[in-house]
């Protein structure tokens, strides 16, 4: 008796032991089941993203594809006086000269990493007042946007337009400045008259603007972009050699000039 | 760690998370410059082709996957644990990617894109300790 009751209760245990073990085999295949759908479509969504985003990467302004920052742009310079290469208000204490090509990979950085937070903090509260002298020493590239750039000085609305420049700029003399890519940055511009400006940047007063913008340059001794002058409203500019093309040594230099003016 | 606990931890997370894309999100439409920190690329990145999906800002895409795993870990049961952990593992390949292209297209580093990345991994660590653990044969999370 004892010893069937104790055959039944070791065959009830191996059965028991066969299910569990039946039960665990089922719940790890289900396991891996699930884990393959959601890696398989992690696969799919993650492929899928990247390709669309490498594509709008590519499809900038520069490919005709999408502008860079019109918006942004616009919002930036909204309100602050512009009179031909002069940004901010006349009375400013404080003044900034930059000497800049539009094709040139360290003026852009200047122009997207630093220049925002200056205009924010020093032009727009009109304390400081920025000019922008265009060299075109680049390339063919440099004088089609620099003529266009004089033209927009024309209207007053320069500075919209070298920003745009910058934040879709191209690889340098790789010919990506069309007369289309231009018209596009001009269509983006608030308040501009396009035609106008497509008119006046192939008139000689444009081509003026740029040489007479070497000259400067020449006069100043600037070689290299960007340069940049500063200094009181009311007295000699000296050359600036900013320690990063960022705001901050721009920032302490205003600051400084500023504690002088008072 | 119970899996309680680590649903509380992605919940931070996520919470964390939606505050960082929320900020970006606000910045993109009020036509703003990100405060930066120390790395000065925000804006850099920010106005780059990459900032945007389909026309979309990453940002908004951001907040929303963000959302969407906060609401996924409120609810119990194998879909919504398999639901939240593929999309973390798609937003955390390609926040990979975006950093990738942060360093190699663009050349400039974004801090709060760089958060988000972070964060997003540390939502991934999360979320497979969570799915290696949980009771397939049953109705919920083992305990560990």
């Amino acid at each position: 008796m004892t010893s069937r009751q104790g055959r039944k209760a070791a065959a009830r245990e191996a059965r028991l032991a066969q299910e569990a073990e039946a039960l665990s085999a089922a719940a790890a295949r289900r396991r891996q089941r699930a884990l393959g759908g959601v890696l398989a479509a992690v696969i799919v969504v993650v492929a899928a993203t990247v390709a669309i985003s490498s594509a709008g990467g590519r499809a900038n302004a520069v490919s005709g594809g999408r502008l860079n920052g019109a918006a942004f742009s616009a919002s930036l310079f909204a309100g602050i006086p512009q009179h031909g290469t002069i940004l901010g208000k006349a009375n400013a204490p404080v003044r900034l000269i930059e000497f800049a090509d539009l094709q040139c990979p360290y003026c852009d950085e200047y122009s997207v990493q630093a220049l925002p937070a200056l205009v924010r903090d020093y032009v727009r509260t009109g304390k400081v007042s920025m000019q922008f002298e265009n060299l075109s020493f680049i390339g063919p590239g440099s004088v089609a946007a620099g003529r266009v750039a004089a033209a927009a000085a024309q209207q007053h609305r320069l500075w919209n337009f070298i920003d745009l420049m910058y934040l879709n700029q191209g690889e340098e003399n790789s010919g990506y400045v069309t007369p289309s890519y231009l018209r596009r940055l001009l269509d983006a511009v608030p308040g501009l008259n396009v035609p106008a400006a497509l008119r006046a940047s192939a008139a000689p007063s444009a081509a003026a603007a740029l040489t007479q913008a070497n000259t400067v340059a020449t006069q100043d001794g600037v070689d290299a972009t960007p340069s940049f002058l500063i200094g009181k409203a009311k007295g000699p500019l000296r050359p600036f050699q900013p320690s990063s093309l960022t705001s901050a040594p721009f920032a302490a230099a205003f600051n400084a000039l500023l504690r002088d003016s008072r | 760690m119970s899996d309680r606990a680590l649903r509380g931890v992605s919940q931070v997370l996520c919470a964390a998370g939606i505050g960082i894309s929320g900020y970006l999100t606000y910045v993109h439409y009020a036509g703003l410059q990100p405060v930066c920190g120390i790395s000065h690329g925000c804006e850099t990145v920010q106005t780059s082709a990459y900032a945007t999906l389909l026309g979309i800002p990453v940002a908004m895409l951001g907040v929303i996957t963000y959302v969407v795993i906060l609401i996924s870990l409120r609810l119990r049961g194998e879909r919504p644990l398999l639901t939240s952990y593929a999309l973390t593992l798609i937003a955390f390949a390609f926040s990979v990617y975006l950093t990738y292209r942060e360093l190699f297209t663009i050349h400039a580093i974004c801090s709060w894109c760089v958060s988000s990345a972070i964060v997003f991994t540390l939502l991934a660590i999360v979320g497979s300790r969570r799915v290696l653990h949980f009771n397939y044969a049953g109705a919920g999370a083992a305990p560990a």
